[in-house]
């Protein structure tokens, strides 16, 4: 087996691949292939990912499914990498609410490959136009102190998808009336694009412009949001009282939810037109059942464990996560789309909780 | 300067469970008197006979150990100290319950009770239902009986930040306890410094089996279960390590078959989040603790991993939660002894085998040993203190 960092030639055929056209045989070959090769690479240059292998040969695993998973979890206590001091280009930080954030180390490649990644995926959804973009967040949060938060990072992250960028909320984290205005009334008529974290989005736009019964009438907007649904499951808001209210204040919106988080940035799980997350070709999610780690049958909730084959700078391809979730189904979602098609349930009860935000850099 | 009872109960972001009362009287609390020990007796019976109760082992446990012929019994371990001697002052006592072991604060208060002092108790925020239930319980009680008990609890919840919460109790005290961690002992202490103190830092407990036949298996099977499941591996005495001395490998297999057997059916069960925090903590000792460990083996929702030995550094990085750690132990050396090491529960060891482990006891391997089973059980003599004559000479107490 080929133990070297992948070559550009690789990694090119591997960005060529269709988001959403592989089966699920064909993506399981190439899956495979590269997740074995990062197993590889992280049991030589991460000392701590050794030791959790110390008793499996990782040239006889025989399928994706037996590659152990890290728990998310140690990234926050550890800082887990598989490169030199010298090579970390970036450091991004998950934004949890309580406790230590994550850390996660990329290297050149990492990075560069977790962006054009997203752009792949993002492109696949909202065309390769860029937008006029209204941000639903303060423009403080991407000027904060040196470290990379997970929401910074995925502001600046989606950034790349607009034009225009007009921030929604004042440094305060108030709704910014005036400029709000001028961004709608500006771009009438016209595509646009908004980005928020769930509970931002919430909490400091749409609760705001119900408060000051301000209302739009959007004609073709798309608005990306993600972070979890944790604090808006604690008010009861679900995720058609979401969409029904933001239609209700903007008019014509496409509202659109992903999956993903900071320690597996780029590789991102979109909402699809049916409501279902769906996996793109580069990552996967498999269910498993606290007591043993079996892997779920279909449609059964489980742990959700997300594999990446981006992880190139740090032991996190194959990671536990503390959410729940369950697998609809493979390849033949109403929308078209192949590959697994899931739904998230939120956290494992009474697990640590997290912050609003998570992902995109 | 002293807060008034009437001024603590107005302090803010503070929520009395139950409140405070004035203290005036003193003629019938003298420390350990038949009238503090019968209604101490009449609130065991109560719980005993409470449903609720019933139905949460841990509850029936502090019932059982609040009856009168228990007490009488650590009462017995006193005798030649000057007791039922009315006082002239009543002492007032500030308990810090921990947040892991539910019901810790009850066997301290009520040692202190017994004392004849006041106390007022803190709990968590995060507290776990069975402090809550066992709130409701006293705060029922309380109210619906005529008892001298109401002018010496009291129960408040706070959060640990709201630290002149925390200064104001410890001035109204004359003495302090503390349950808990190392970081909220130190943080703690430093509030109001001068405050005579009495702490409960953090400890870890392991057990030694030893099988040499079949019949053993039922009641090592029932012992360990009584150790491991109540406050989710918890409490400080809970066994985190399971070490093997000289048993057959055909016995452990038995041995851990019936286990699972045993805990499968058991009412009380490790919980989803308890799996996600088992599976977290393995993956930390090998991974961070440069422990030696084979795969985890799941069974009936705990989790066994075998591992070559521990030092009693690499315990500080187990959490419990239904983690146990399976060693075959060569010498009584490699033991992870250390100040750390609270509780050893042993069964099947020889009399030889028993006086060499005194012997470490002795040299301060360990603070306590006893039977695998009884590792929860709740002694007053506690971590090298004794409690009854703390809580009884409080001015003459040793730190």
């Amino acid at each position: 087996m080929n133990l070297d960092l992948p070559d550009s030639v690789n990694m090119d055929s591997l960005l060529g691949l269709p988001v959403y056209d592989l089966t699920a045989q064909q993506k399981n070959s190439v899956l495979f292939q590269w997740l074995l090769k990062l197993t590889h690479l992280h049991i030589l240059h991460c000392p701590e990912y050794a030791r959790l292998l110390q008793y499996i040969a990782p040239d006889s695993i025989p399928t994706i499914e037996d590659i152990p998973p890290v728990a998310v979890r140690l990234f926050k206590e550890l800082s887990l990498k598989s490169i030199s001091e010298e090579s970390i280009v970036k450091t991004l930080y998950s934004s949890g609410t309580s406790g230590q954030p994550s850390t996660i180390y990329l290297d050149g490649v990492t990075a560069k490959l977790q962006s054009q990644i997203l752009v792949k995926i993002l492109q696949h959804w909202l065309g390769k136009a860029r937008r006029p973009m209204l941000l639903i967040d303060s423009p403080t949060t991407i000027q904060k102190g040196a470290g990379m938060t997970a929401r910074a990072a995925g502001l600046q992250g989606l950034s790349f998808f607009g034009r225009d960028h007009t921030y929604a909320l004042d440094e305060n984290m108030q709704l910014n009336v005036p400029v709000v205005q001028a961004f709608f009334e500006r771009y009438q008529g016209q595509s646009i694009l908004l980005f928020g974290f769930t509970f931002m989005v919430w909490q400091h736009f749409i609760q705001a412009l119900q408060d000051q019964q301000v209302r739009f009438n959007c004609t073709d907007a798309v608005l990306l949001h993600g972070g979890g649904w944790k604090k808006l499951q604690d008010k009861a808001v679900s995720n058609s009282d979401f969409k029904e209210a933001i239609q209700q204040q903007l008019g014509q919106v496409r509202v659109q939810d992903y999956y993903g988080m900071v320690e597996q940035t780029g590789s991102i799980y979109m909402e699809c037109e049916q409501g279902y997350l769906h996996c793109p070709v580069w990552s996967d999610v498999v269910m498993r059942r606290t007591a043993d780690l079996s892997v779920c049958n279909q449609n059964e909730v489980g742990l959700i464990q997300v594999n990446s084959i981006l992880a190139h700078s740090y032991p996190g391809h194959c990671l536990l996560t503390e959410d729940l979730g369950q697998i609809i189904g493979e390849d033949d979602c109403q929308c078209g789309r192949k590959g697994k098609y899931f739904q998230v349930l939120g956290r494992v009860p009474s697990a640590e909780v997290r912050g609003c935000s998570d992902t995109f850099a | 300067m002293i807060l008034s009872p009437k001024q603590l109960l107005a302090l803010e972001n503070v929520q009395w469970r139950i409140p405070l009362q004035g203290c005036a009287f003193t003629d019938n609390i003298a420390p350990w008197s038949n009238h503090l020990v019968s209604e101490i007796n009449k609130l065991a019976q109560y719980l005993l006979t409470n449903s609720k109760v019933k139905a949460t082992p841990e509850l029936v446990a502090l019932a059982f150990w609040a009856r009168k012929s228990n007490i009488k019994s650590i009462q017995k371990t006193m005798q030649n100290d000057h007791l039922e001697q009315p006082r002239s002052v009543v002492h007032k006592v500030f308990h810090i319950a921990p947040a892991n072991v539910d019901t810790v604060f009850f066997y301290s208060l009520i040692l202190s009770v017994l004392a004849g002092n006041q106390n007022i108790v803190r709990v968590s925020l995060r507290s776990g239902d069975i402090t809550q239930q066992l709130i409701k319980l006293l705060d029922t009680y309380l109210k619906t009986h005529q008892s001298c008990l109401s002018q010496l609890i009291s129960i408040v919840e706070y959060d640990a930040e709201h630290r002149s919460a925390t200064e104001a109790f410890s001035q109204w005290c004359d003495l302090r306890v503390l349950w808990g961690g190392d970081k909220a002992i130190q943080a703690i202490s430093h509030i109001r410094p001068q405050t005579r103190q009495i702490a409960f830092p953090d400890r870890f407990s392991i057990a030694i089996i030893q099988l040499t036949e079949v019949e053993q298996i039922a009641s090592a099977v029932d012992g360990l279960i009584r150790d491991l499941l109540p406050f989710r591996q918890q409490a400080c005495s809970s066994p985190k390590a399971f070490y093997w001395w000289q048993t057959p490998n055909a016995l452990q297999k038995v041995f851990w078959q019936r286990f699972g057997e045993q805990l499968g059916t058991n009412s009380q069960q490790f919980s989803m989040s308890d799996q996600v925090e088992q599976i977290i903590c393995g993956q930390r000792l090998i991974m961070q603790g440069k422990v030696i460990a084979k795969p985890c083996q799941a069974i009936a929702g705990m989790r066994v991993i075998q591992v070559e030995k521990l030092s009693a550094v690499q315990f500080e990085l187990h959490s419990g939660y239904g983690l146990l750690c399976d060693v075959q132990l060569d010498t009584l050396d490699t033991l992870p002894f250390a100040d750390k090491l609270q509780t050893v529960s042993q069964f099947g060891l020889s009399q030889a085998m028993l006086q060499k482990l005194t012997k470490y006891q002795d040299n301060k391997g360990f603070k306590r040993l006893t039977t695998l089973g009884q590792a929860l059980t709740f002694e007053s003599n506690w971590d090298g203190i004794n409690l009854p004559r703390a809580f009884t000479f409080i001015k003459s107490c040793d730190e």
